[in-house]
């Protein structure tokens, strides 16, 4: 084996400027293609972790059975009552996948700074679990500033945050204080005061205008029950998610609880549209690599059997039988593919590291504030990269390679 | 001796029952046809021959008589259209392709009046190269061709690569390369046609050497006149038909 390497290198050498061509073509595909999986992996893991670290939404969601469908219009019909929240962290505690329980009740109503009312989203959380669920976020979520004022305090009702856009509507910086109204669970109007110690960015546009954050007990005060409408569930790996659904759909139905368990994909609709979004434009870039590639290499390797056609028949007179015609130039084309990925390889950390010194940054879907631009280093994917560019090397160098390995060989030793 | 070439490579050929007895190359009612096109161009016709081991024959005759077509049949690299050649009593028509280059590689030798020495490798890796292609380890191999390169004198151009040997020396490389299996017949299509008279000389003196000494068989295409006086057996073709065949 070790002549037929020597022979590819020297014959690569021997045609300096066309190799280098090829190995340039094969290096950039290959960084295009990694620069590109970088940057979509890094998006895909800072909509990921805003939506279960910084939302606090965790990896998995309960709802009582149908909320997700009718509970919008009728949310007392679906609420889990407090003997309920009680099996419910009783199951979850059997798993140690799941590391924070935390329940969340949201209701709709109107918010007065006694001058001004306008319509709220009013969002009861455990402060101290959505605390515990941030403290996990790594990457992009991990370095996000969340909110301006002081944070909120599970065991002071009154005090809450309202999001920019809301606050600014209806002129209540932080400091002030606003009125919440609502329907209770019976039907009468409720109102209860809040003094604003904080502003956040809603995670949706739309809503920026719309959200009052406030302690789980104080929305429960206003609605006047004991109920919640979902749990969120943090487990410690992601990749765990399915397993620890399926398990907790089972552990439900053997209680006797009527729940249904959806993960953050299912809820997360942006997430998986901006995926499939990257995914496409994704597969069009590859498609353009790869055609760029396969060129470059059936252009080279094409021309170097022509080239060596007589060559090719002196090697089969003296006994080379025509796999191992087939096995030199597999040979040469695997070594630019090699070489076209390592250097791709090399081109693919100066421009991550490029990116990381440029310190740039931009608003992605989603987010209200700028976040640095980065692209994320993916080791697997290089590798499989680097595997599928000598595979393809390989495989476009056997199609000229058999058509000369196969030529009559006096034919072949004629050949000017 | 020259070129003591490789004994794990010493085997017979295969052959028939009685292949001591049989020529080492026959050729029978052999006509071998080319198309161009719609034309069809004969290039043998009708040949026999017989050639026996360690026989030094020169297959003569004018421009487009069919002498390189009959050495390439007698080297299976090509095969007839008609009638059979037979390599030591066996019919070659019954080798697979793969057959045929394993025998090709241990009990041919090919020398080209091109040379046809690969050009990116040196004279030694050039020599090296059959007996690789046979799956010899290297540093044997390199042993043995270096031997062989000592005893045509070219010690000194091991590490050249063709590009920088003149024609003489590129021919002695390209025997040693024919040589260095210890074939049983070695085919010289033209081996001196790119030579001086001093270099053919050698070259000429060199084969018959190999033919004395190993009873190696030769057989020549040739229209040389250095080469024809110097063989055994003159076998004249024209117009692809054996018109003369001497013993000397």
């Amino acid at each position: 084996m070790h002549t037929w390497i020597k022979i590819a290198v020297r014959n690569l050498t021997l045609n300096l400027r066309r190799s280098v061509f090829t190995i340039l073509a094969v290096a950039v595909g290959f960084a295009a293609v990694n620069v590109f999986g970088g940057f979509a992996d890094y998006i895909f893991a800072g909509l990921r972790d805003g939506f279960i670290y910084a939302q606090g939404e965790g990896h998995l969601s309960i709802f009582k059975a149908g909320y997700l469908t009718e509970g919008k219009i009728d949310t007392a019909r679906f609420l889990i009552s407090a003997q309920e929240q009680t099996r419910i962290r009783r199951i979850a505690a059997r798993h140690p996948e799941i590391e924070v329980v935390t329940a969340q009740l949201g209701i709709s109503g109107l918010v007065s700074n006694g001058q001004i009312s306008t319509i709220t989203l009013i969002e009861g959380r455990s402060f101290a679990d959505m605390q515990a669920m941030r403290a996990r976020a790594g990457g992009m979520v991990g370095r996000l500033e969340f909110f301006t004022g002081a944070p909120l305090q599970d065991d002071v009702l009154h005090l809450g945050g309202l999001s920019s856009g809301l606050s600014e509507k209806i002129d209540s910086p932080i400091g002030s204080d606003v009125v919440l109204m609502a329907p209770t669970v019976e039907g009468q109007i409720n109102a209860l005061d809040m003094h604003v110690v904080q502003n956040f960015e809603s995670p949706v546009q739309a809503l920026n205008d719309m959200i009052s954050l406030v302690t789980l007990d104080f929305v429960q005060a206003l609605y006047d029950t004991d109920a919640v409408d979902t749990f969120s569930l943090l487990l410690s790996d992601t990749a765990r998610t399915g397993a620890v659904k399926t398990a907790l759909e089972k552990d439900f139905a053997a209680d006797g609880l009527r729940l249904e368990v959806q993960t953050w994909e299912a809820m997360s609709p942006l997430y998986g549209k901006v995926k499939q979004m990257f995914d496409i434009i994704f597969a069009v870039l590859f498609v353009i690599v790869l055609a760029i590639v396969i060129m470059s290499i059936i252009n080279t390797m094409s021309m170097a059997v022509m080239e060596r056609t007589r060559e090719i028949g002196t090697l089969r007179a003296l006994g080379l039988k025509r796999t191992g015609v087939v096995r030199l130039f597999a040979i040469e084309s695997a070594l630019l593919g090699l070489l076209g990925s390592t250097l791709g390889a090399l081109i693919t950390l100066v421009a991550v590291w490029g990116i990381r010194l440029g310190k740039l940054s931009w608003i992605p879907p989603n987010f209200t504030t700028r976040v640095p631009v980065l692209v994320n280093l993916i080791p697997g994917d290089m590798l499989w990269t680097l595997a599928f560019m000598v595979a393809l090397s390989i495989t476009v160098a056997i199609l000229p390679s058999r058509k000369a390995a196969r030529m009559n060989i006096v034919d072949a030793l004629g050949h000017a | 001796m020259l070129c003591k070439g490789d004994p794990e490579m010493a085997r017979k050929l295969p052959a028939s029952e009685d292949h001591r007895a049989s020529p080492i190359v026959r050729f029978e009612r052999v006509t071998k046809a080319y198309r161009f096109g719609q034309t069809r161009v004969t290039a043998l016709r009708g040949v026999d021959l017989a050639v026996d081991r360690g026989e030094f024959v020169a297959i003569w005759g004018p421009s487009g008589s069919g002498k390189s077509t009959l050495c390439n049949l007698a080297g299976l690299l090509d095969a007839p259209t008609e009638g059979a050649v037979w390599l030591n009593g066996k019919d070659a028509a019954l080798y697979s392709d793969d057959q045929k280059s394993r025998l090709r590689n241990a009990h041919i030798g090919f020398v080209f009046q091109g040379f046809n020495l690969m050009p990116v490798l040196s004279a030694l890796e050039n020599i090296m190269l059959p007996l690789q292609i046979f799956g010899i380890d290297a540093s044997a191999a390199r042993q043995k061709a270096m031997a062989c390169l000592a005893e045509v004198h070219m010690t000194p151009y091991a590490t050249h690569r063709p590009a920088r040997l003149s024609g003489g020396q590129q021919q002695r490389v390209a025997i040693c390369r024919a040589l260095i299996t210890n074939p049983d017949i070695v085919i010289a299509d033209e081996p001196t046609a790119n030579l001086d008279s001093a270099a053919a000389k050698m070259i000429i003196d060199l084969m018959a050497e190999m033919n004395a000494t190993r009873g190696t068989t030769f057989i020549f295409s040739t229209h040389d006149r250095r080469v024809i006086e110097n063989v055994r057996r003159k076998v004249l073709l024209t117009d692809g038909r054996i018109e003369d065949d001497v013993i000397v």
